[in-house]
């Protein structure tokens, strides 16, 4: 077991495109980490990268404080699950598991002592004279799972091995692979595009983004779920983290005697802004206000902040999700924004979370306020968070 | 109903119906059938009851006397007939087992993705695309003794050329014989492989590298495995087909010198269209059937032994 340390990774592919750029954090030793974002943030190359298939162009790769960014994949002792497994068709699923040990002239006995332990553990006993096609997809997993195990690796690296099964098998999956590691300790780096299973499963999760350039960093921010939810890093996390996403809205800023009131830009709506020494740096201002869907709360007419026909409700059974449009330009999370799109027209869809009891009649208006302490605020030029 | 209709199955009449229906993979096979019963089942038992008798075209048109086994005893005690088996089968099995181990490496170094592949990949294919009759002439002329580029390159290395020519020694015939097979088949393993092994994924190699496989293990213990199947089924044509080799021993020796590059094939040739003997050939015919058939019958035994198909 070891830790892990990228130190301003960075990968170009001889086509010129930028996957990977400025990259850095720790894995410590035993923790599992998540990377998470969406297709072509670069946490599949990094995983390669992490393994040894895919050679980098800057930065260092350290395990332990060794440097191994130029050592062969053989010689890391990584383990890695695939997304299609990438299990030895041609061999059963001891032969499978027995053949990494085997790579290492470990003696027969101990190869079979130890491969036998780790199909006890994942339930393969039944199967290991099988071969991966006599397999369903769950099984073919943890054949999956047990090759990486059985080696005891310095680290594991997943590289999305739930996306194959079926939603239910994953659920079930993402507990055993979560209560494994928690038993194994081993130092896990886990790539998902799946929200859900970063914020289940991982000690960390790291968020990363498409870059544009080698200036820019893919690596968004690294934290605890919770606080990834609770105190996002800018806009771009703000939206992945959390389902539905968190509604974002312009607003301009005014100092309003001692205080700040916040008007959201092409609409009547205001509200006054807790106080804060950070924000009142912005009275004047242009910010982008986040509202997480479950923050809205139903109210009387009188205290809506929010009173608009709701054309689309989902039900859910626990909650209600209903959607309305607000007459103000909609955010772009993904890209910094110009002063002059602030002006622009155009309606902005929210979505509010809410007891089912309280969904409305098809296109009824549904009065809504929000929690003015839970609510975010972004600088619209870089898309950080404004906080103290 | 209408003639403009188009009449469906359940439109016939019910006898008709249930005939079509009953026997319709029966009729689906029945063209393959025939020609495989009027192209090789035929000509293979026309050959069998020929071969129980005496008959040669030079001595008249008919069989003319039914000689039991007679035929066989002289085709096996023929003044070639060991030669040829032997040259046959040396032809076969090291022809086979070269342009396959000389075809991987071709395969595996195509596999990299070096600067020019696309131009070999194309060029491989050129000598398996010339008809064997014209391999033999071009290599007659290269083996010729005086001035031949293949006889010229080796004594440019001061290696030894026999006097009589390379075709022309007992010693270098037989091989020379087998370096144009190799020559022209090696670039169809190299293909064959080559494209079987682009469909092993390239995750499962990762995984292994991730095993801490070497790549020398990754090919015995990953890559050949996977391909093993294509590989099996080319070698068994490949085997048959050279066991039959007839055409570049006729261009380039004649079976010479004496009897060191005679081949079965070679043999029948001279029986059957030189001598005319048809009763002879039909035996000889019979116990070159029976042995190729044995051999590929062994090795398609043990080869898919462990497969599951």
């Amino acid at each position: 077991m070891a830790s892990m340390t990228f130190d301003g990774i960075g990968k170009t592919f001889s086509d010129g495109t930028v996957a990977v750029a400025n990259v850095s954090f720790t894995v410590a030793d035993g923790e599992f980490v998540v990377l998470v974002g969406p297709s072509g943030c670069g946490k599949s190359t990094l995983l390669r990268m992490a393994a040894g298939l895919e050679l980098l162009n800057s930065g260092r790769l350290l395990m332990d404080d060794h440097d191994v960014s130029n050592t062969e994949a053989q010689d890391r002792d990584i383990a890695m699950v695939f997304q299609n497994y990438a299990l030895y068709p041609h061999m059963t699923v001891y032969e499978n598991m027995a053949f990494g040990l085997q790579q290492r002239k470990m003696p027969k006995d101990k190869i079979e002592k130890l491969v036998r332990d780790a199909a006890e553990m994942l339930d393969l006993t039944k199967y290991l004279h099988r071969k991966p096609g006599a397999l369903s997809g769950g099984q073919r997993q943890r054949v999956a799972m047990g090759r990486a195990i059985v080696r005891h690796p310095m680290a594991f690296l997943m590289d999305e091995p739930l996306s194959n099964l079926d939603a239910k098998l994953r659920v079930q999956m993402r507990a055993e692979l979560k209560l494994l590691n928690q038993r194994l300790g081993v130092t896990t780096l886990y790539v998902t595009h799946d929200q859900v299973e970063a914020m289940t499963m991982g000690d960390r999760v790291a968020v990363l983004k498409p870059v544009g350039n080698a200036g820019e960093s893919n690596l968004q921010q690294i934290d605890t779920p919770q606080r990834l939810y609770d105190r996002p890093a800018n806009i771009f996390v703000a939206g992945f983290i959390g389902s539905p996403a968190m509604n974002f809205v312009r607003a301009e800023l005014r100092a309003e005697g001692a205080g700040l009131r916040a008007a959201i830009a092409g609409t009547g709506i205001s509200f006054p802004v807790p106080a804060s020494a950070v924000l009142s740096a912005y009275a004047g201002r242009q910010v982008v206000v986040g509202i997480r869907p479950e923050m809205f709360l139903v109210c009387p007419e009188a205290e809506a902040l929010f009173n608009e026909p709701v054309p689309v409700a989902e039900a859910l059974g626990a909650d209600t999700y209903v959607f309305f449009d607000i007459a103000s330009p909609p955010v772009d999370v993904n890209d910094a924004e110009e002063p002059e799109e602030f002006k622009r027209k155009g309606t902005n869809r929210l979505v509010a979370r809410i007891p089912p009891a309280a969904t409305p009649a098809p296109n009824q208006r549904l009065p809504l306020t929000v929690d003015l302490q839970q609510l975010h605020w972004f600088d619209p030029l870089t898309g950080t968070a404004i906080r103290d | 109903m209408h003639a403009t209709t188009i009449r469906s199955p359940q439109a016939l009449s019910p006898v008709r119906k249930s005939f079509v229906r009953r026997n319709l993979p029966y009729l689906l096979i029945a063209p393959s059938v025939v020609m495989l019963l009027g192209l090789i089942a035929y000509p293979l038992l026309f050959a069998l009851k020929s071969s129980f008798y005496f008959w040669n075209l030079q001595v008249g048109p008919q069989p003319l006397a039914f000689v039991g086994l007679d035929n066989y005893v002289q085709a096996i005690n023929a003044f070639d007939f060991r030669a040829a088996l032997t040259n046959t089968l040396i032809l076969s099995v090291v022809g086979t087992a070269t342009e396959f181990s000389l075809g991987l490496a071709i395969a595996l170094v195509l596999l990299k993705a070096l600067p020019g592949m696309n131009v070999v990949r194309a060029l491989l294919i050129l000598p398996t695309t010339i008809a064997p009759i014209v391999v033999g002439f071009l290599f007659r002329y290269l083996y010729d003794p005086g001035g031949g580029l293949v006889t010229w390159v080796l004594q440019s290395l001061w290696l030894p050329v026999p006097a009589e020519g390379i075709l022309g020694s007992p010693s270098t015939a037989l091989a020379a014989i087998l370096f144009v097979d190799i020559w022209q088949w090696t670039p169809f393993f190299a293909i064959v492989i080559y494209a079987s092994l682009l469909a092993v994924p390239d995750e499962i190699i990762e995984a292994a590298r991730l095993d801490r496989a070497s790549a020398w293990t990754i090919l015995m213990r990953i890559k050949l495995p996977l391909i093993r199947r294509t590989a099996i089924i080319i070698v068994m044509l490949r085997f048959m087909q050279i066991f039959n080799t007839f055409d570049t021993v006729l261009v380039l020796t004649r079976g010479g010198p004496g009897t060191s590059t005679r081949t079965l094939g070679y043999s029948l040739y001279e029986q059957g269209l030189v001598n005319f003997n048809v009763g002879l050939v039909s035996a000889q015919t019979w116990i070159a059937v029976l042995i190729v058939n044995i051999i590929v019958a062994l090795y398609v035994f043990f080869a898919f032994r462990n497969e599951e198909w």
